[in-house]
């Protein structure tokens, strides 16, 4: 199947060639579909998407339904146990507990969120970049993230924190700019095995250009592997928010978030554990929530390619 | 094989660089004058100011500042550190043994207990040693480490008593330091008393943070073992009669224990900051707890300093994982 | 004389996600005192299983799901675990097919001989030495002094198997399961090895079971032969009587394809037809019917067993033993 004689050969014939090429070299139909429908075959996967959504959903809607003011102080009722008026008790400020993790949770998840997104983003571009440029441009690409997957991706948003103060932006960047790394090797590798494939080199003696070619072809083929990790570093991001939080370098009062809640909590270790349970539970559970969903995603995807 | 060795050894001055620079850019990245940020920020003189900015040759463009600062640090100086009113130096020195003995104490605990539960999952699938490992897994990426130190701090301090919550000693001991590690300073002065104290305040911060090599130990071994107790040298041992635990302990062990090094490099930096964490949940006086108080006073000396020094820990354990796992291999010891 | 070895029925199953694989189903032979017998059949025949069943080597997957392994007065697949381990590399040594693999890279020669001889007596370090370097002078590797402290990957494939084969004879057993122990090696090696076996045979009278599916191997070295063929025993007899007169038209074909000397450069092989059956289910009558060129109504209805055709002879197979019944009809006995 010479596809040599290209500038002559009829767009209709290299079509269909494709076709034939990449149906022999297996790119599977609908992998999403099949992904999904693999999802739910496990009732672990299940669950774990279940509880996700369901906190998800808690911390969005909830502010509506639940209507107490997280930041109203009720010193009379302070470190109170649950009562039907504050279902999970209140700190030591009289303040509801419910209404803080609430709120707190809005902040942490879309922080984290947030983050994920944008660490994808720009390291997928730089993935992109550097596994098509090739030569240098890679090369120098390549020794930045791994100068930059060298620290601990706590220590980095520390620095950015240092340098820029503590604000919901800089947090954000803070921690997004660690996993950036990430996701631009994910990116990278996945550039350089999809373009050896049979379909691109028929496209590009075809004389397709290669911006097309990353279109078509890369960035389809990239969206699993993207999507897990994304999945597995949002549980990773919402620990360090947190975890800049209860260092006292998180968002500021008024606004509250899981971590700072800890650290507010600290103070009363003796008298009232509960206002430190919650907040850590409620991490804790978003995080594994996140993490076995990334599992499952990543087995759902793993069709044998 | 030795080709990308040499590869990655090229690349580590070029980190050390890079890390250098990083530290140094940091001053210069934060809002304001750099000279009134080391010269104690608000609380500064302009006297103050003007002196800090001629000491530190702030005056002059950045790359004769970045020379002068990676001469200064060759030679020892790093500043000085406003809040404290020492040389950064004398600070860091009083600062790191704690970090030492608390890391240390975590390894020594976490990493056999891992590894022996890692065996035992590799020996016996879906045994509780098995299930407990992936759980350990698990939740090491889920469980936020500072609130696993919260809840056993009020578990077994202030629930049950057992153990103090904060700090090296208690107040009224004392102790003259050789070593800066005070269990170890007790024991070469033979306060017996003290040592006990000390090993007391130890034990808390250091079984938290020893959960972090030990899930990590325990992941390991049990697919090292697995992968190794599957090969065909195993079978000939059974085929030879030997006894399930010489197999276990003598021809598997080697093989699978060889890429222990390189695992304890990989770990090196989750500990740190795991030990960043502690030592914040336990007011454990390490490097940790210097980096965050230097933050919140805003001493950029001891901030920039401390940067530096975690940043050279990691890319050199980065490199000695490389070294070690290409030197280990008696199989390519020959190549 | 009673055999050394006497198995009977045995039978291994794997497991598999489509079903349990029947890899052996009921394999019967024995084997005399100082006799050579050759396990002969193609890839995935149960040849390699057997022999590790001989042993309980059946690692999950798989398991071994009936007969008996008669050795020196005990069945050696219901005997305790501590009496088993006597038994192996004691009484019974095997010998692997790939001895890169099968010997432990980051352990001396000298200590795995070791481990295999302390495994079964008491000795000191220096005895095990001692006698480590005496088994590799054995077996005819030169300068046992130095190589005995030498690692595996520091020895050339025919020395590694020879090292493998003085592991095997450590501890004086009175049995050897080889199993494709030329497999992996030069042909120039291959002679070398297996001159060393027909010595230690001669020489020791220990009984060899070598499993190959190199024919020419199999004539070259063995006493007697049984052919595999789908997890069963097909035929077996003495090597001169299989190869000279083969009586399953398996064995018939598998000699019929070998290339013959002095055949024109060029002419074609011919193969054996069809492929081996998948052995799961329970597959009625004999599993070779599909590919027989003698297939009879009998052959896809019921299971034939091992029969004697000839003096000394067996073969499972309905139209050989009616052959042999009525040799005048005219049949192609002899």
């Amino acid at each position: 199947m010479s596809v040599g004689a290209g500038s002559v050969a009829p767009r209709g014939g290299w079509r269909r060639r494709r076709a034939e090429a990449l149906a022999a070299s297996g790119a599977a139909v609908g992998p999403g579909r099949l992904a999904l429908r693999r999802m739910f075959r496990n009732r672990l996967s299940i669950a774990a998407v279940a509880v996700l959504g369901a906190i998800v959903l808690a911390v969005v809607l909830g502010p509506f339904v639940w209507t107490a003011d997280p930041n109203a102080q009720h010193l009379n009722l302070a470190v109170a146990g649950p009562s039907s008026a504050h279902p999970l008790g209140t700190d030591t400020n009289g303040r509801d507990m419910l209404a803080r993790v609430l709120a707190g949770g809005r902040v942490s998840i879309s922080i984290s969120l947030a983050a994920v997104l944008i660490a994808a983003g720009v390291g997928a571009l730089i993935g992109l970049a550097a596994g098509f440029a090739g030569g240098l441009l890679d090369a120098v690409a390549m020794r930045a993230m791994d100068i930059l997957l060298a620290f601990p991706s706590l220590l980095l948003a520390l620095a950015v924190v240092a340098a820029a103060g503590a604000g919901v932006v800089s947090i954000t960047l803070a921690v997004a700019i660690p996993n950036v790394a990430f996701f631009a090797r994910i990116m990278r590798s996945m550039v350089i095995s999809v373009r050896e494939r049979d379909y691109v080199l028929a496209a590009r003696a075809s004389g397709v250009r290669r911006s097309r070619i990353l279109l078509r072809h890369v960035v389809p083929n990239s969206l699993s592997p993207v999507i897990v990790a994304m999945a597995l570093v949002f549980g990773l991001t919402l620990l360090d928010v947190a975890a800049l939080g209860f260092l006292g370098f998180g968002i500021q009062p008024p606004q509250s978030e899981w971590g700072t809640l800890l650290n507010d909590a600290r103070e009363y270790l003796l008298t009232s554990p509960v206002a430190l349970i919650v907040p850590g539970l409620a991490i804790a559970l978003t995080a594994l929530a996140g993490n076995l969903v990334g599992d499952a995603l990543n087995d759902a995807f793993d069709t044998g390619r | 094989m030795t080709r990308t060795l040499l590869h990655r050894l090229a690349v580590l001055p070029i980190l050390l660089v890079g890390v250098t620079l990083l530290a140094f850019l940091l001053l210069h990245a934060v809002p304001g004058d750099p000279a009134r940020a080391l010269a104690g920020g608000r609380y500064a003189t302009p006297q103050q100011i003007e002196q800090t900015r001629h000491q530190y040759g702030l005056d002059r463009s950045l790359p004769v500042q970045y020379e002068r600062y990676v001469g200064n640090a060759v030679q020892g100086d790093l500043g000085q550190s406003f809040a404290f009113q020492k040389p950064v130096t004398k600070v860091l020195g009083e600062r790191i043994p704690p970090t030492v003995e608390l890391v240390g104490a975590a390894l020594l605990l976490g990493v056999p207990i891992g590894l022996l539960l890692g065996i035992a999952a590799a020996r016996r699938r879906d045994s509780w040693a098995d299930h407990l490992t992936t759980l350990l897994s698990l939740a090491g990426v889920s469980i936020p480490l500072f609130w696993l130190g919260l809840m056993l701090a009020w578990l077994v301090s202030v629930k049950l008593g057992w153990l103090p919550l904060s700090g090296r000693l208690s107040p009224f001991q004392s102790l003259q330091s050789i070593t800066g590690i005070d269990v170890l300073d007790a024991l070469l002065r033979g306060q017996w008393s003290t040592f006990w104290d000390a090993l007391r305040h130890l034990a808390l911060p250091a079984i938290t943070l020893s959960l972090v090599p030990l899930a990590f130990a325990a992941r390991f071994a049990r697919a090292s073992f697995i992968e190794v107790l599957g090969q065909d040298y195993v079978r000939t041992a059974r085929a030879y009669g030997i006894g399930e635990r010489e197999i276990v302990w003598r021809h598997a062990a080697k093989n699978a224990l060889l890429p222990l090094v390189t695992v304890l490099g990989i770990i090196a930096p989750a500990l740190l900051v795991g030990a960043v964490l502690c030592e914040a949940v336990f007011a454990w006086p390490g490097l940790g707890s210097l980096l965050l108080g230097a933050m919140q006073a805003r001493d950029y000396a001891v901030v920039q300093s401390v940067m530096l020094v975690m940043g050279l820990l990691f890319v050199v354990s980065t490199a000695l994982v490389d070294l070690s796992y290409a030197l280990l291999d008696p199989r390519t010891r020959r190549a | 004389m009673a055999p050394l070895l006497d198995v009977r029925e045995l039978a291994v199953d794997f497991d598999a996600p489509g079903g349990a694989v029947h890899a052996v189903r009921g394999v019967s032979f024995a084997l005399a005192p100082g006799e050579i017998l050759g396990i002969v059949g193609e890839s995935g025949c149960g040849k390699s299983a057997t022999a590790r069943a001989l042993l309980r080597l059946i690692d999950p997957p798989g398991r071994i799901v009936g007969g008996s392994v008669l050795f020196e007065g005990r069945d050696l697949l219901t005997v305790p675990a501590a009496e088993l381990r006597a038994v192996r590399g004691g009484r019974i040594a095997m010998v692997f097919q790939d001895p890169a693999k099968s010997l432990n890279p980051v352990l001396t020669i000298g200590r795995q001989l070791a481990a295999a001889m302390r495994a079964h007596r008491r000795c000191t370090r220096e005895q095990a030495r001692a006698r480590a370097c005496e088994l590799l002078a054995d077996v005819g590797i030169a300068d046992p002094q130095r190589r005995v402290d030498q690692y595996p990957h520091e020895l050339s494939g025919g020395m590694r198997q020879r090292v493998m084969i003085a592991m095997a004879l450590a501890n004086e057993p009175a049995l050897i399961l080889a199993d494709e122990p030329t497999t992996a090696l030069d042909v120039t090696i291959q002679a070398q090895i297996l001159d060393l076996l027909r010595r230690i045979n001669q020489e020791q009278g220990t009984a060899i079971a070598f499993i190959s599916h190199n024919l020419g191997v199999i004539a070259e070295l063995c006493h007697r032969v049984a052919v595999l063929y789908a997890g069963r025993v097909v035929e077996m007899g003495s090597t001169e009587d299989v190869f000279r007169a083969p009586q399953h038209p398996y064995t018939r074909a598998l000699l019929g394809s070998l290339p013959a000397p002095g055949a024109a450069a060029r002419s074609r092989l011919t193969p054996v037809a069809g492929a081996p059956p998948v052995l799961t289910g329970a597959p009625r009558g004999c599993a070779f019917a599909p590919r027989c060129p003698r297939r009879i109504a009998v052959c896809d209805e019921q299971d034939p067993q091992l029969e004697p055709v000839r003096p000394a002879h067996l073969a499972e197979c309905w139209v050989a033993q009616a052959e042999a019944a009525a040799p005048a009809a005219g049949g192609l006995a002899s």
